[in-house]
């Protein structure tokens, strides 16, 4: 057992015994994993006031090297994100970004880059200044590359040529795009009749702006958020992607879905 | 461990480690302590468990518990009609009528808004609530300060909104006895979102 400090960003709290919770959170030296936070739900608590979700705090923290649970002994508040708890559509695009967390980071494998990524994208959705569901694909994009388990969206996965025409055809079974003149990934019929479930048709400026978002920064895009139609397809491509290779449907989003319904987005 | 058990007893306490908040630890304790007590006292027991669960029912307006058509509080004329509390369950309806200064009626979502757990407003009784909202002047929402406590309170004001109902919830943050030097920024801002007049 060692004794550490390091920040991190709070992620879900679970009830556990009469008067304790596990903390979910991801680490910026640790990575992703669970501490118990003792007595935590008696109001007397102190160390209950720093361990809510979407928060950034430092924590201490001792750490078992030969268990999957660990024990949270003091915290302190670095970003407390107040503006993401009081509108509905920034709570619900934050759910997202920390359902990605949860369901698609393998435990314990620290990444520095990935917790910049989520601080980065709580505190635009924080402050509110950049359009939230483009937060929330940058995000997505950004942290499939970083996993290492992005689309592929340079060319052709066949021939390798650039992707000209006007519509493209993405394959999830293959991870990115075939072009026309290749052959699809199946023997019979043309690559146009059989698409149904199982690919995907994309316009070329949806491929230039994922394309874009997994080198740029989130805020260079800031000024010029591209319209909802090409944000709802670009989101649809990643969803698809990360539902077939991973198996994960992130949950949240139906209720991403109820929240723009109630306020009169689509 | 259970492996140690077998027959009957594994099966009690397999069953008993299914409910909420109880480990197998705990399951194993309970079943020993049953086989030891009376066979009576047993009997009694799981009579009463099969009573509840025959006779004890949701209100059929409020979603309270109720032995009755409808539950005592619906029931009862003296109440303030024209306010509903809206609450996560049947346990927080207790709680507040213990503290004793709330005469209105109530509403019971059986949940709340979890979205990370995939549990939206389709599985709670939001709709029957916007149906009883029509008729009253305000809602408070009486849910736990969490993110799912946020999440269903900024659901249900946008709901009411256009009913032109007056919408409040429930003042938290400071503890009695707290220090507002030591107060974490969260709870002070929502203190301060919650501040009365005075
Ligand atoms: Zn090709
Ligand atoms: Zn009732």
């Amino acid at each position: 057992m060692s004794i550490e400090t390091t920040d991190v960003v709070i992620l879900k709290q679970t009830p556990f015994g009469e008067t304790s919770r596990i903390i979910t959170l991801l680490s910026r030296d640790f990575g992703l994993l669970r501490g118990v936070a003792k007595g935590v739900r008696q109001q007397s608590s102190r160390l209950a006031r720093f361990l809510e979700p979407l928060t950034e705090v430092e924590l201490v923290l001792y750490y078992y090297t030969d268990r999957d649970l660990h024990l949270i002994s003091k915290s302190s508040e670095l970003n407390p994100f107040h503006q993401l708890r009081s509108n509905p559509l920034r709570l619900a695009h934050s759910l997202v970004i920390v359902e990605h967390v949860l369901r698609l980071l393998p435990p314990e494998d620290p990444s520095p880059q990935i917790y910049e990524l989520l601080v980065e994208s709580l505190r635009l959705l924080d402050e509110g200044a950049v359009n939230e569901r483009f937060v929330l694909l940058a995000f997505r994009v950004k942290l499939l590359h970083l996993l290492g388990i992005a689309p592929r969206l340079e060319g052709c996965i066949t021939c390798g040529k650039k992707l000209t025409s006007r519509v493209n055809i993405f394959f999830p079974s293959q991870g990115g795009f075939i072009c026309e003149e290749c052959p699809p990934p199946w023997r019979e019929g043309r690559m146009t009749e059989r698409l149904g479930e199982r690919a995907l048709r994309v316009r070329r400026e949806v491929i230039a702006l994922l394309n874009q978002l997994s080198k740029g920064d989130i805020v260079s895009f800031g000024g010029k958020t591209p319209g909802g139609g090409l944000l709802s397809e670009a989101g649809r491509l990643l969803g698809f992607h990360t539902n077939y290779h991973l198996g994960v449907n992130i949950r949240s989003e139906r209720f991403l879905k109820e929240a723009r319904e109630a306020y009169g987005e689509k | 461990m259970a492996t140690d058990y077998r027959g009957k007893l594994a099966e009690l306490i397999d069953e008993l480690s299914r409910l909420p908040g109880i480990g197998r630890r705990s399951a194993q304790r309970l079943a020993l302590y049953l086989i030891r007590q009376p066979l009576e006292r047993v009997e009694e027991l799981a009579a009463k468990m099969v009573e509840s669960r025959r006779h004890v029912h949701p209100c059929p307006h409020c979603g309270n518990l109720s032995e009755d058509e409808c539950c005592d509080i619906c029931a009862d004329q003296s109440r303030d009609r024209s306010i509903i509390c809206v609450v996560e369950d049947a346990a927080a309806v207790i709680s507040i009528e213990r503290s004793g200064e709330y005469g209105g009626l109530y509403h019971v979502l059986g949940g709340i808004i979890s979205p990370l757990d995939g549990v939206g407003p389709e599985d709670l009784t939001v709709n029957e609530l916007v149906k009883r909202a029509k008729d009253v002047e305000e809602v408070i929402i009486a849910v736990n300060p969490s993110v799912e406590g946020d999440a269903t309170t900024l659901y249900i004001s946008k709901l009411m909104k256009p009913l032109g109902v007056k919408v409040t919830r429930l003042a938290s943050g400071l503890p009695v006895g707290g220090d507002l030097e030591y107060a974490d920024s969260v709870t002070l801002a929502r203190a301060l979102l919650g501040r009365t007049e005075v």
